[in-house]
């Protein structure tokens, strides 16, 4: 089909005063290497899902109303009175999702390939910033939602950087605009959320595609040809022009393909599972809130409730930068070389290694109480067959463990922290005189309560904890499980049977 | 043509159905529950005393509030400022006012409401523990020493002051009871401590029906752990009390008058 001869003409004169047409048709004809297969198609559909968030991203923001007041309601007006304004949320939601898997993918394949030797150092290095900068985007649009998962995601953010000494209090101020949470706090999230990180993200974008387009897409790794910097460009230009094809439409076939398969699944995941939230609006009276942050964050929570107390500061402030570096450092600390895998053992586990670390703590995160249940000594009921056939003394002991929030860090009956041991068999580990000791001094990680309760409250919390045997299990040291002299102890029902 | 026409049905299609997808978010604001409601009081219940009080208010470690006799018989008020302002120097907390995190007083109303009226309903013809006996505490009423004769005659089965002391101690199982009506002392120095005197005579007078201990109607045991009928009247609640108050300072002798709670 030949163009009209008017279109052509124009084309031309288009092209010989801004030259656009003959650098498209050279990014698009531009020669790739022939086995450059399916592996190849993650970093296509990360720029895609991009694209979808930067399309449904200005529709949202032309209903949204970026106010404390107002944020919320107006999700609600886009979820119910726009038509087809849930399935932009969900759209926007989801693809911002697929696009951080995508690229966490994509940066995998790369690793794993060895792509990021030379020269394409700085396309890695643009790359981890984009990583980031997708990061941050992804964590700013869950503060759009506004609710109490926004609130919750803040809170610990600020709290993470206002650990940061001496200018923690500043930090923190910075990032929320004033000393706590508030109508500022969303200003200066949306700020970042539309127009200072998707303006990042499209120039580091661009700087990345450029890098592409100049030192070629790689070829796959073949084990025992390494990367030599005096003779690769040669070698490689050499290759790609005897065996290489164009871009177009060879391989961008495969990305196309790939890419609308993606695409029906985002509109499938949309339209099955709805957007997020918005959860309950942050407010009091509003009860049954159990605030969590997006999948792609619950690592981190994981991570600090499980950090020890006394290193939490300084891994969570020098955690993040060295992460960071030895992520852009990488091309630089191993620049030639081998690329292929199975000639890097070493890459292969540190990956294998992260990537289990990120899926085990997700799960964690999941499941696991990451950080204080703020209700959890008023609402996690004592297991009831730790009341029935208690003295009066124990049952006050009980509500002394509910009252002084012991369950922060101790369960019972499977419920609580997981921070201290499991107290449904403190009985059989520990004795009447060391139970005391151990609430009054504490130890290990538990700090000391001698100054905090009374000797009644310590008397009725020993009383109660030295009951808990764990169904009438053995002592497990000597002298444990025995009341203490000239006190009652806690009846023991001879025929279970009988029990009512 | 024909292509136009297959695109615009199809649209029209995805369009229009739309509203059917599963994905389409229920209405929202999720519509607020009033706490007076069953699962508007339930909700914030589960939330703020389930903890101490027990799942949906039976065998928790605290008072059970799925009491009906006990729910009728304590003023609506006194409930809203105990909840409200908690007890201090016992393990109740204050749940509004100046608590961090506070309840507002109109939602506590309106929980206190939806409590009673849920769980506070009497069935008709079926008898009360509490015998109508008032439920206030007075201060320095009762008879301390006709309190012991009652709580030798009445009490000291289920409640010895050593559990080696009980008609129901399994002499061949050192540690055991027969009976598990046996849970132990209420004379307790430190249990006394621990507890307001109006917790003794709300425990007296309604009893604790989830865990088997019997209200002021009875029955009770004798120290041989027969059945005692006879129940206590408003006199003999009042004399029990002034007996337990009376050990809560015995032993050490000691007082203490801090409470550590954070």
């Amino acid at each position: 089909m030949r163009m009209p001869r008017f279109l052509s003409r124009s084309a031309a004169m288009i092209d010989d005063r801004t030259g656009l047409i003959t650098a498209t048709q050279g990014a698009m004809y531009h020669r790739v290497p022939r086995n450059a297969k399916w592996w190849y198609v993650f970093g296509s559909a990360t720029l895609m899902f991009f694209i979808i968030q930067l399309v449904t991203g200005v529709l949202l923001t032309t209903l949204y109303v970026p106010s404390a007041a107002e944020a919320y309601s107006s999700l609600v007006y886009i979820d119910e009175k726009v038509p087809g304004g849930w399935m932009l949320r969900a759209l926007h939601g989801w693809s911002s999702n697929a696009m951080c898997v995508m690229m966490l993918i994509h940066m995998t394949q790369v690793f794993l390939h060895g792509t990021y030797k030379y020269p394409r150092e700085l396309t890695w290095v643009a790359g981890t910033l984009l990583c980031l900068t997708t990061l941050a985007l992804a964590f700013t649009g869950q503060v759009m939602r506004w609710d109490s998962n926004a609130y919750w995601g803040l809170g610990i953010g600020a709290a993470i950087v206002d650990r940061a000494p001496f200018i923690g209090n500043w930090l923190r101020a910075i990032v929320l605009g004033g000393p706590d949470i508030s109508g500022a706090t969303l200003s200066r999230f949306f700020a970042l959320h539309v127009f200072i990180l998707p303006g990042a993200a499209i120039a580091l974008i661009g700087l990345h595609l450029m890098l592409v387009l100049k030192n070629g897409i790689s070829e796959m790794p073949k084990p025992g040809a390494p990367v030599e910097p005096e003779t690769y460009r040669e070698e490689y230009h050499a290759r790609i022009k005897k065996t290489g094809v164009p871009f177009f439409p060879d391989a961008a076939r495969r990305d196309m393909v790939f890419c609308g398969a993606m695409l029906i699944v985002l509109i499938g995941i949309a339209a099955w599972f709805g957007p997020f939230g918005p959860g309950p609006v942050p407010d009091p009276t509003i009860i049954e809130v159990s605030p969590k942050p997006d999948t792609l964050f619950l690592w981190i929570f994981a991570v600090l409730a499980l950090l020890p107390p006394n290193t939490e500061t300084f891994l969570l402030l020098a955690g993040p930068p060295v992460i960071i570096g030895f992520l852009a450092a990488l091309p630089f600390i191993s620049p030639t070389g081998e690329r292929a895998p199975s000639r890097r053992p070493l890459s292969v586990v540190i990956l294998v290694a992260i990537v289990t670390a990120l899926g085990v703590l997700t799960v964690l995160g999941e499941y696991e109480p990451w950080s204080p249940r703020m209700r959890a000594w008023t609402s996690d009921t004592t297991p009831v067959e730790y009341v029935k056939h208690r003295s009066p003394l124990e049952l006050q002991g009980a509500l002394q463990l509910q009252y002084a929030q012991c369950r922060n860090c101790h369960s019972i009956g499977g419920i609580g922290g997981k921070r201290g041991p499991a107290l449904d068999a403190v009985a059989t580990r520990l004795s009447w005189d060391q139970l005391v000791r151990q609430i009054q001094q504490g130890g290990g990680n538990m700090p000391a309560y001698g100054k905090n309760l009374s000797s009644a409250e310590v008397e009725a919390l020993v009383a109660f904890l030295s009951t808990l045997d764990d169904q009438a299990q053995p002592a497990l040291i000597p002298g444990a499980m025995e009341a203490q002299p000239a006190r009652d102890e806690s009846p023991t029902v001879a025929d279970a049977s009988a029990a009512p | 043509m024909r292509l136009g026409l297959i695109c615009l049905l199809g649209t029209t299609v995805l369009v229009g159905g739309c509203n059917d997808l599963p994905g389409k978010p229920p209405p929202n604001p999720a519509p607020v529950i009033p706490a007076n409601t069953s699962a508007g009081f339930e909700a914030i219940y589960a939330e703020r005393c389930a903890g101490c009080h027990g799942n949906n208010g039976v065998l928790g470690a605290a008072r059970p509030m799925r009491d009906a006799d006990y729910l009728q018989s304590i003023p609506r008020e006194t409930l809203f400022a105990v909840t409200r302002n908690g007890v201090p120097g016992t393990r109740m907390p204050q749940m509004g006012g100046d608590a961090v995190d506070p309840i507002p007083d109109d939602v506590l109303h309106k929980f206190i409401e939806g409590m009673v009226d849920t769980w506070g309903v009497l069935k008709p013809g079926e008898p009360r523990p509490s015998r109508g006996i008032a439920w206030k505490h007075v201060p320095g009423s009762g008879d301390a020493s006709r309190g012991a004769a009652i709580f030798e005659a009445k009490c000291v089965y289920c409640h010895p002051a050593q559990m080696k002391a009980s008609a129901a101690y399994d002499l061949d199982r050192p540690g055991t009871v027969t009976d598990p009506l046996v849970v132990g002392s209420v004379v307790d120095p430190f249990y006394l401590r621990l507890v307001s005197d109006q917790h003794l005579r709300s425990s007296v007078v309604y009893g604790r029906a989830d865990l088997g201990m019997p209200g002021a109607a009875g029955p009770f045991r004798s120290p041989d752990g027969k059945e005692v009928a006879e129940p206590l009247d408003a006199e003999a609640v009042a004399d029990l009390v002034a007996y337990m108050i009376s050990f809560r300072d015995e032993w050490p002798t000691r007082a203490e008058k801090k409470d550590g709670a954070p």
